[in-house]
């Protein structure tokens, strides 16, 4: 994976419109095979930044972007595809390793939901959204 | 009507409160207004009831100490059990709780399992019990105190109203994950969720009442809200009277690709249950030897007798034949009662990619591509898929108890993947969508639990196919009308001497319902 061009220090996102141009600049930069991680709080915007990333790698119709709830991953064809899984609902490590999550990794950009369920080590570009007293967005983007 | 997931919910209310300004105080109230309003409905002389609300520290208790405000100001005087010291709530909750106690509402906390013995006379006395303990943020099992309290509430014999979701379901699973409060009526705020519709959660709901607490409507347009409840206003458009210059063509003609040596009755219940759901014709293709049964079962029916094999199933050497005969007409149903003979699963397999109309398919039919992953994959489209969770099973290679305890996960996924519509058969049927998109049914009751009642199911679905040009809605009005249906003939004749012939019998009365 190449360096990433977007900041170390975090930015500040005033609102959903802001948190998804911000993922969108990020997503340009993209090679087509990274992994990201969406990590933040309920309500904090993990949904609208991969919003963001899916319509930086191209793709037109961003309403089919959703958390995947039930179904656990959903797929989205832009430049590449965008495998976006959201790991809420696992309980237990082994769930995950059950997705077949590893396989889709190469395989296109894979965003994560909820990463911090999983427990072992992987290569990806960590998105951490902090909601401040006052609503706003800390973006923090490390790799 | 959307069904939500406590993220959802709780997303929708953020924006509601954040981005529209409606304080949460007011949703409060509002809630508490409803679930007032729907003990009223049921008990008009409220001052002479004995009611006991239970309430947790959070807003769900919150939501309590609004109903025991509302009903003390008609003339009940309810107590309030808090399982919590008053210090510890918060919020708006607060702002309630402290209103309630000003009014004159007499509060007592029982933050305590040792306080709580104390008082559970009192709830074992009450004529009416508000559980306003959890609501839907809950994602573990309820313990201590709180399962202390669940339990002697379950062994009361009051009426119990449950605020939002009966305390100890978890809102996001219909799996029951703890001890769980079995209400009389629950009051679900703004919208449903999983629990309450999905059994087995749903038989702790009693009787559900979604409450409007002015929750803004559009904002339940999301397209990422993409489960719901079948309502019957939403399913009006499939019942409009007929034209009156129309003939038998402007219905539709239905093949009807079925039955097998023993297995007649599929094929002619599933024949007629499409002429009475009111296809123009219907033709059943099936085996020579099993043609009289079926042409005898209705007079209005035709018939083609089909090459055979020594079984006298559905023969591979019949497929010049099908295809000729499938000719003109608008959609094809394939599988009650064919077997899977290996010649008559050859058949099927060599016939589908050659299908031109929307296909339906059923029973044998689906147990054949269970067995042929490349006729699985590579359907014709539309194609609606039919399968009770057996049948679903063998077609995803999971155990049937899977299906059950992963259906809004597979069953989505599946319909995605392949293209397809798939209906999955059961108490509250699910209908999951090329889009990802889940629906699920209302109608129905176990005494549908009976041989017979899917191909009756499967008729009436290509029945409304050729009479409707949107597939997701005929499918979706089919499953709706064959739980009515079923509803009607309960009534009539109890659950467990129905049979699916019933299901038939009173599909007119169903329609007529369903036409006002």
């Amino acid at each position: 994976m190449r360096p990433i061009l977007a900041q170390q220090k975090p930015q500040i996102s005033h609102s959903p419109e802001e948190t998804l141009a911000l993922a969108k600049k990020l997503a340009r930069t993209f090679k087509g095979d990274e992994v990201v991680f969406l990590i933040g709080e309920l309500g904090a915007g993990k949904t609208v930044f991969a919003k963001g990333i899916a319509a930086g790698l191209g793709l037109k119709n961003t309403h089919q972007v959703c958390s995947p709830t039930f179904t656990l991953m959903n797929v989205y064809f832009a430049r590449v595809p965008i495998y976006h899984f959201d790991l809420y609902r696992l309980a237990k490590a082994a769930e995950i390793t059950d997705l077949g999550f590893e396989d889709y990794i190469g395989e296109g950009v894979v965003v994560v939901e909820w990463a911090e369920k999983i427990d072992f080590p992987l290569q990806a570009v960590s998105i951490t959204i902090d909601v401040s007293d006052d609503e706003k967005r800390i973006i923090t983007i490390t790799n | 009507m959307k069904i939500l997931t406590s993220i959802q919910m709780r997303e929708i209310d953020r924006k509601t409160i954040e981005g529209i300004g409606i304080p949460g105080a007011v949703l409060m109230e509002n809630a508490g207004i409803r679930i007032t309003q729907a003990i009223l409905k049921r008990f008009p002389e409220v001052a002479e009831q004995n009611i006991v609300v239970v309430a947790g520290k959070g807003n769900n208790g919150g939501d309590g100490f609004v109903v025991a405000r509302h009903l003390f100001n008609r003339g009940a005087r309810p107590t309030v059990l808090l399982l919590a010291k008053k210090d510890e709530v918060k919020g708006d909750a607060a702002l309630n709780l402290a209103v309630a106690g000003r009014i004159g509402v007499e509060i007592v906390e029982t933050p305590t399992v040792a306080e709580w013995k104390k008082h559970k006379v009192g709830v074992w006395h009450a004529s009416i019990i508000v559980d306003a303990i959890f609501g839907t943020g809950l994602l573990k099992p309820a313990d201590g105190i709180y399962a202390a309290a669940i339990e002697d509430i379950n062994k009361a014999g009051a009426f119990k109203i449950a605020v939002d979701i009966p305390s100890g379901l978890s809102s996001d699973t219909h799996l029951i994950i703890g001890p769980a409060v079995k209400a009389d009526l629950t009051v679900a705020l703004a919208a449903p969720k999983i629990s309450h519709v999905l059994p087995p959660a749903e038989e702790f709901i009693g009787e559900l009442v979604v409450a409007d607490i002015s929750v803004p409507p559009f904002l339940f347009d999301d397209p990422c809200l993409k489960i719901e409840l079948v309502e019957k206003t939403t399913l009006a458009p499939y019942f409009k009277r007929r034209k009156k210059d129309s003939h038998k063509g402007s219905y539709g003609h239905l093949f009807v690709l079925a039955g097998s040596l023993g297995k007649t009755g599929a094929a002619a219940m599933a024949a007629r249950a499409a002429l009475r759901t009111g296809a123009g014709l219907v033709t059943v293709g099936t085996p020579q030897s099993c043609l009289p049964a079926i042409a005898r079962s209705m007079m209005e029916l035709m018939t083609e007798a089909l090459p055979e094999t020594p079984q006298k199933t559905l023969s591979e050497s019949a497929l010049t034949m099908i295809l000729d005969l499938m000719k003109g007409k608008d959609a094809v149903l394939i599988g009650p009662g064919i077997s899977t003979h290996p010649s008559t699963a050859r058949l099927i397999t060599s016939l589908l990619p050659k299908i031109k109309s929307p296909v339906v398919i059923d029973a044998d039919g689906l147990n054949i591509l269970a067995e042929n992953p490349d006729a699985l994959r590579s359907l014709p489209k539309p194609a609606v898929l039919t399968p009770h969770p057996g049948e679903f099973a063998r077609l995803i290679g999971r155990s049937n108890q899977d299906v059950l305890d992963r259906r809004l996960e597979l069953a989505p996924r599946f319909s995605e993947q392949l293209g397809v519509y798939l209906v999955l058969k059961g108490y509250r049927t699910l209908i999951a969508t090329p889009e990802g998109r889940v629906f699920i049914n209302p109608t129905g009751n176990p005494g549908m639990a009976t041989g017979g009642s899917g191909d009756v199911l499967s008729g009436m679905i290509a029945s409304l196919i050729i009479q409707e040009k949107d597939v997701l809605g005929a499918t979706l009005a089919a499953v709706y009308l064959h739980g009515l249906s079923g509803d009607i003939g309960a009534r009539k004749l109890g659950e467990r001497a129905l049979v699916a012939g019933d299901l038939i019998k009173y599909l007119p009365q169903a329609i007529r319902e369903m036409e006002f």
